[in-house]
């Protein structure tokens, strides 16, 4: 919705910025100790994905560049909590 | 509405009451509040949505814990926050 009624660009830049809050959201457990390093480290790599992803689709101009961010959204959730389960066991 | 009530019975009876309500709390946020209103009243409509779309890992800390603790309240926030680029990079590929 967001698209038709305030264009394209604003909707990209929307996207990123939630990317960057949940970039610092993400590291919050490492910093209130309830992570170890191991979520740090995936929790950074994942975050640089996602941020890769939210840059491309800002700039880029691929019509592939949505649905492959889409694709990776569902990707980081698996990956990122998976890492903080096995965080828990390390 | 009858596997919604089986399963708020389940979840206050064999969980814990805590987590019962919260799940419907979050059913109420998206069936009737997100679906049947936000969604025609304005384009912010996903990021309030989005609040009861990341409960889920809250739900699955009060069912183990019992209690609201600030590392579930963190993990649910992240997933908020992921829930708005997510469904805007959605909003492109139709």
């Amino acid at each position: 919705m967001l698209p038709v009624t305030h264009g394209d660009a604003l909707t990209k830049l929307h996207s990123l910025l939630y990317t960057i809050i949940m970039l610092i959201v993400s590291i919050l457990p490492y910093l209130t100790g309830m992570s170890g390093m191991f979520y740090l480290v995936a929790a950074l790599v994942l975050g640089a994905g996602f941020m890769y992803h939210s840059i491309e689709l800002m700039v880029g101009s691929k019509p592939t560049s949505a649905m492959k961010t889409f694709r990776y959204s569902i990707f980081y959730l698996l990956a990122l909590f998976g890492a903080l389960l096995l965080d828990h066991y390390i | 509405m009858t596997i919604c009530l089986l399963g708020m019975l389940i979840l206050i009876f064999l969980v814990n009451p805590l987590c019962g309500w919260l799940t419907l709390a979050s059913f109420i946020g998206y069936a009737i509040i997100y679906t049947g209103y936000l969604k025609r009243a304005t384009p912010q409509n996903i990021v309030i949505g989005g609040l009861s779309g990341a409960m889920p890992p809250l739900l699955g800390w009060t069912a183990v814990t019992g209690t609201l603790d600030p590392g579930g309240l963190i993990v649910s926030v992240n997933n908020f926050c992921m829930d708005p680029s997510s469904f805007l990079a959605l909003s492109y590929t139709s």
